[in-house]
């Protein structure tokens, strides 16, 4: 399972719909949604990206998790079980992306979990069902007649640091640095000489390959 | 979570020593009492070590019952759990052995087959930091070889200066303790420079800004590592780092080693005061450099803002 975010249309309520539907305590996030300003007075324009759990292909969270409460389910979603977790922190280390933080209330780790119990009753994840622009597309690459597999080979897609070989699930069009970096820093160092472009490319085909050899 | 780090190496090292004294008993019998009185300590230490770890989770309950809980084999912390726990045994039986003198070589034979046990201790507890792989300061690669040997350097300090406090304040003082002290010093001066020769290892690696291929071979990616020597050895954690870990844990103990050693009769009246300074120096330093580590595992390669301490605006 896998999501498409187009950060043009991002609007705040996703953050708002995230909490609600799973009792986010506050001051922790399971969707973070980023503010971008951008352009000079007064021709300026306000963007928001959202940042959340990547559902990665080859996820770290997984590999350190101890007592194997962070595992992948068998459609892809990186899930978590509170009744395993003994909250080491180790997670919150491995996540390149920050996604994943320690609940306050249950003393255990937290994370977006593509709204499992609204995926296993056949709903979508709250924050798709509530963005009126339909700028969160979720659904099965895997199917290639999805909406999103459709989205993904037909739009400059790009992931967060895909440099790590996570193989992130979590695709962003329209997007620049600003919107995929917390502090906008630049995707790659500039020592190395790869663009973002290149990186989108190299992603892009990683991902058909796999689809191929899943084929 | 540098205390659990501390004191988790502390025991593995302070138990290859009490192994290493015990088998030096054999032809040196003044070596008997320091070997004793180290193997007692192990086990206090280890208990401390896993009391902090059980403190530092949010669910110590589930810890503690980690048998129940540990699932993921690929995991350090699953392996590391298992071998702590394997060891609190096996330390309680070779410190029994000690003190109800049971079998001398039966005493020998564990220690020599448990040490491993407590090495590992010691080296897993840099492992269980690399675990982290996107930490550009937490190099699998050199982090367990030197918090293992700062496990054993802490280890001999922490063994010498209960020495040095028993043999001034426990009982009547022995001509023997100069020997002792004498052979830890050589120890130390081994064990400090090879600490000195694996951190210049260590920062000439993160300072040479090493390109990683990833495992899709599509990506060279830096790994951040340059940010991570800068911040550790020009940044906010310098102080610690060239004041805590080089100066107090290991120049200041190599300095009162060869003083020691070249002023023997000057200082003969203050030989254990010496010696107390130097290990509480070494001791220190170990503290130090687990601080340093842990709190330099702040920085991700690249640098971001973890997400939950961004403000949200309000508004818009």
């Amino acid at each position: 399972m896998s999501f498409v975010i187009f950060i043009k249309r991002i609007f705040h309520r996703v953050y708002v719909a995230c909490k609600a539907e799973n009792d986010v305590p506050v001051g922790v996030n399971r969707t973070w949604v980023k503010y971008i300003e951008k352009g000079e007075f007064p021709h300026t324009k306000r963007f928001f990206s959202v940042m959340r759990c990547n559902h990665c292909e080859d996820a770290p969270c997984i590999t350190i998790c101890p007592t194997s409460a962070l595992y992948k389910r068998p459609d892809g979603i990186v899930d978590f079980n509170n009744e395993r977790c003994i909250a080491c922190k180790s997670c919150t280390q491995a996540c390149p992306y920050d996604a994943i933080y320690i609940d306050p209330e249950t003393h255990t780790a937290a994370k977006c979990n593509y709204c499992a119990h609204r995926v296993d009753v056949g709903l979508k994840p709250a924050c798709v069902i509530v963005c009126p622009t339909e700028a969160i597309v979720a659904g099965d690459l895997d199917d290639p007649i999805s909406k999103i597999s459709q989205l993904v080979a037909g739009n400059q897609v790009t992931v967060r640091k895909p440099e790590k070989g996570t193989i992130p699930n979590v695709f962003y069009i329209e997007s620049d640095n600003a919107s995929l970096v917390p502090n906008g820093f630049l995707l790659v160092d500039k020592e190395s000489g790869v663009t973002s472009s290149r990186v989108v490319q190299a992603v892009k085909k990683k991902f058909q390959f796999k689809k191929r050899v899943k084929n | 979570m540098l205390e659990e780090f501390f004191f988790g190496g502390l025991s593995g090292g302070l138990f290859v020593i009490a192994v290493a004294a015990d088998l030096l008993g054999i032809k040196f019998k003044q070596f008997e009492k320091f070997a004793r009185m180290t193997s007692y300590l192990v086990l206090p230490v280890l208990a401390l070590a896993g009391a902090f770890i059980a403190f530092h989770l949010g669910k110590p309950e589930r810890g503690i019952l980690f048998p129940f809980f540990f699932k993921n084999y690929d995991s350090w912390l699953v392996i590391g759990g298992w071998s702590v726990g394997l060891a609190v045994p096996l330390v309680a039986t070779y410190a029994a052995l000690w003190y109800y003198k049971i079998n001398a070589t039966i005493r020998r034979v564990l220690g020599v087959i448990v040490s491993p046990i407590l090495g590992f201790v010691s080296f897993y507890t840099g492992l269980l930091l690399s675990g982290a792989m996107f930490v550009p300061l937490w190099s699998q690669e050199y982090l367990p070889y030197l918090f293992l040997n700062s496990g054993v350097l802490t280890g001999l300090a922490g063994s010498g200066l209960m020495y040095v406090l028993y043999q001034n304040f426990g009982s009547s003082k022995s001509e023997e303790s100069s020997g002792v002290l004498r052979i830890i010093g050589y120890a130390i001066i081994f064990f400090v420079l090879v600490e000195l020769f694996e951190l210049q290892r260590f920062m000439d690696h993160l300072s040479s800004n090493p390109v990683k291929i990833d495992n899709s071979g599509y990506f060279v990616a830096p790994n951040g590592s340059v940010m991570a020597y800068e911040y550790v050895t020009q940044g906010v954690l310098a102080p610690w780092f060239w004041w805590g870990i080089i100066g107090l844990g290991l120049t200041i103990p190599l300095i009162l080693t060869f003083i020691e050693m070249i002023f023997n009769k000057v200082i003969q009246p203050y030989v254990d005061w010496i010696s107390g300074v130097k290990f509480a120096s070494i001791l220190s330093g170990g503290i130090i450099l687990r601080f340093v580590i842990v709190w330099g595992g702040e920085l991700k390669a690249p640098l971001t803002v973890i997400p939950q301490l961004n403000q949200i605006p309000f508004g818009g």
